[in-house]
């Protein structure tokens, strides 16, 4: 991890495909989430779970409509936010 | 029981049995008896001592790498599709961060070995999920379990044996991973029978994809048959036969046969049109929802969406869907099946389909009479409009076509299009596009509406039977009522001089009038309802190819003689003799191996 400080980039999404995170989904954000040094948090309501985590990602249970808060902490995580954003925005390729 | 070892012969005859399961692979297998039978994996709940703490963790991490190997290996020997990527996100689980930490924590704090900390962590993992209100997440809780067992296998170091069942035999199971599924394929195995598991679950997937007839969810199966002893699995209905009779034997496997062959035969004409040989062309049609794969109506030759059902996309959610989704959903459906039309039915909530989203959650004595429906969305006009707008924002993809479900009276309908006006109007006051040139249309399933049909059809551009309400209604019957369902009769006299006067109304008023209940997918009432005025079929996608093959093998001419004589009946028993007599001397098969009859989808969310 280089020196830069550890920046922090919040914002909500909603996932519009129709499947919603099933495992598909899920896989395709887990594995782009780990090309990333920052720390990645997935929150829907009041639970948050560790985004690079497929297990952690799948018990969102998040179906489609659901408003989910991705929360990006580390020296990438304006990029790691965008890059993320851009997949769930998209549908996962799925639309 | 063990694993696959021979105890058949010489153990004291068992009776014939006969199980029902969900059909979750179509065909027909007949083999031995493969028994599988590793529920139990062996947990050993010892200490380790605080030194071997590190021992310990490396123990885990390599029998986590050894497992992800083992996949990899499956995996290179399959093609692309479904069950790759199934596959891919089970090695991700094996890397998974959280459950790794989480078992190293039970590892270093509790000082459990690995074997008990990995089932601790499973545990936990699957109370999280088994609260999920969807279908799909709470099956992945199965897909977990699978893993753990397989991990703990190799820590145990008793590496699992692969299943390697003889060639043409019946593997009876609890449940397979989908890596023991592609396993099965290789081995060529005729079928497989599971006591767990759903139509979603990732083995019924897989054993569709690899096209290995299958029956899930048959409870207790495993008590009741052993390794050896003959099974018939009936992918078709849903059956399981053990130890069939000897002289049955050769019925069941002459009926696999034919199946194989008709399949074949029916599925590559599946894409020529359903035109009569004297020229009266039915539209054929699929039924689809959400929950299903956008693509099952062309891959069976349909003609378009007779029947899109949008309550799917207000049932297992935590929001409303805005209007943007409804737009978003209806345009990828419309762009997939263009330039055919899509019939989007507006959601029918209530009754049987609650949604918890909607705040009239109130306990209705009689909800198959109480607010359901177009009543409902009436109720809930802002729920409405923003599916209304979404759906004439779409209309500039495509020919999309509105339907009012469950109307019964001219004020209702007058009501719905009042909405639908409503709809547009705003969409105009926001400068939103949307194609005027939509069609709206009305669906008949009370009495009340098919009674007054040619009111109803002066209003709009098309009507459709559902006839799974309309029977329900009109006969007074609950077929899920095993009490009254003998009563459940789709050719009663009742129906079928409603069908007709419908069908006369629509003609009068130049209005097509279609039939989407599941009545459509059944063989056996092709001829009648095509005679009785019917236009276009919609219907559960797997049962087109055999529909619209009967109707290209028949002339309109001996149809209307049939509903003719069917009209005279003064019984549905009478009626069901008569086309019965008729439908089986001139399509013994298509009534046999009857496409989609039970494959009406209806729970199915993926």
């Amino acid at each position: 991890m280089s020196k830069a400080k550890a920046h922090e980039v919040a914002g909500e999404l909603e996932i519009i495909n129709p499947l919603g995170l099933h495992a598909r989904a899920a896989s395709k954000l887990v594995s782009l989430a780990n090309k990333y040094s920052s720390e990645v948090f997935l929150a829907k309501g009041e639970t948050e779970v560790n985004a690079k985590s497929m297990l952690g990602v799948l018990m969102l249970a998040c179906g489609m409509g659901t408003t989910i808060r991705l929360r990006c902490v580390g020296s990438d995580a304006q990029r790691c936010f965008d890059g993320l954003a851009e997949l769930v925005r998209g549908g996962f390729g799925e639309i | 029981m063990s694993d696959g070892a021979e105890s058949g012969p010489g153990a004291p005859a068992q009776p014939r049995l006969v199980r029902e399961g969900v059909p979750a692979s179509s065909g027909i297998g007949i083999g031995r008896a493969y028994v599988v039978d590793r529920r139990r994996v062996h947990v050993p709940r010892t200490r380790i001592d605080k030194e071997a703490i590190e021992a310990e963790i490396g123990r885990f991490l390599e029998a986590l790498r050894d497992t992800r190997q083992e996949i990899e290996v499956i995996k290179t020997r399959l093609p692309h599709g479904e069950h790759r990527a199934i596959l891919k996100a089970q090695q991700m689980m094996l890397r998974d961060p959280d459950l790794i930490g989480r078992v190293e924590q039970l590892i270093a704090e509790e000082l459990r070995c690995a074997e008990w900390a990995l089932a601790t962590a499973t545990d936990e993992i699957h109370d999280m999920l088994d609260q999920a209100d969807d279908e799909y997440f709470r099956e992945r809780s199965s897909d977990i379990t699978f893993l753990s067992e397989q991990v703990i296998l190799a820590l145990l170091g008793d590496n699992p044996e692969e299943i390697t069942p003889p060639a043409g035999s019946v593997v009876v199971a609890y449940d397979l991973s989908p890596a023991e599924t592609v396993q099965l394929h290789r081995c060529a195995v005729a079928g497989i029978v599971t006591a767990a598991g759903g139509k979603t679950s990732h083995s019924a997937i897989m054993a569709r994809s690899l096209q290995i007839p299958a029956v899930v969810g048959v409870a207790g199966i495993l008590g009741e048959v052993m390794s050896g002893e003959v099974v018939v699995v009936d992918g078709v209905r849903g059956a399981v036969i053990v130890r069939p009779d000897v002289d049955e034997l050769g019925g069941h496997e002459l009926e696999r046969d034919e199946y194989n062959a008709f399949e074949q035969r029916i599925q590559r004409e599946h894409a020529f049109p359903a035109i009569t040989v004297d020229g009266r062309r039915v539209m054929t049609r699929a039924n689809l929802s959400l929950s299903e794969d956008i693509d099952l109506g062309r891959r069976y030759g349909a003609e378009g969406i007779g029947l899109y059902r949008s309550e799917y996309m207000f049932m297992n959610r935590d929001a409303l869907p805005t209007e943007e989704e409804h737009y978003l959903t209806a345009k990828t459906v419309i762009r997939r099946y263009s330039p055919y039309p899509v019939v989007f039915r507006t959601f029918d909530l209530g009754s049987d389909k609650p949604s918890k989203l909607l705040s009239f959650a109130k306990a209705e004595a009689n909800p198959a009479m109480g607010l359901r429906s177009l009543r409902l969305a009436l109720r809930e006009r802002e729920i409405f409009l923003a599916q209304l707008r979404g759906l004439l924002r779409a209309s500039l993809h495509g020919p999309l076509h509105i339907m009012l479900p469950l109307v019964g009276s001219v004020e209702e309908l007058e009501d719905g299009i009042a909405a639908v006006e409503e709809a547009r109007d705003q969409l105009e006051a926001a400068g939103m596009a949307y194609a005027s040139d939509f069609s709206l249309g009305v669906m008949i399933e009370t009495p009340s509406a098919a009674l007054i049909a040619d009111l109803l059809a002066s209003r709009v551009d098309f009507m459709s039977i559902g006839t799974n309400d309309l029977i329900q209604y009109t006969l007074a019957v609950d077929r899920d009522n095993d009490d009254v369902d003998y009563l459940y009769q789709p050719l009663h006299p009742a129906i079928l001089r409603l069908i007709r006067s419908v069908a006369a109304a629509g003609a009068a008023h130049d209005v097509p009038v279609s039939l989407c209940g599941e009545m459509a997918a059944d063989p056996r009432y092709t001829w009648v309802l095509v005679g009785l005025g019917i236009k276009e079929l919609s219907m559960s996608p797997s049962a087109l190819p055999v529909i619209k093959h009967i109707i290209r093998q028949s002339s309109a001419a001996e149809m209307d003689a049939l509903t003719a004589a069917v009209l005279e009946a003064r019984t549905a028993r009478e009626a069901d003799e008569i086309v019965l007599e008729v439908m089986r001397e001139r399509f013994p098969e298509h009534l046999k191996h009857g496409g989609g009859r039970s494959a009406l989808v209806e729970e199915d969310d993926g």
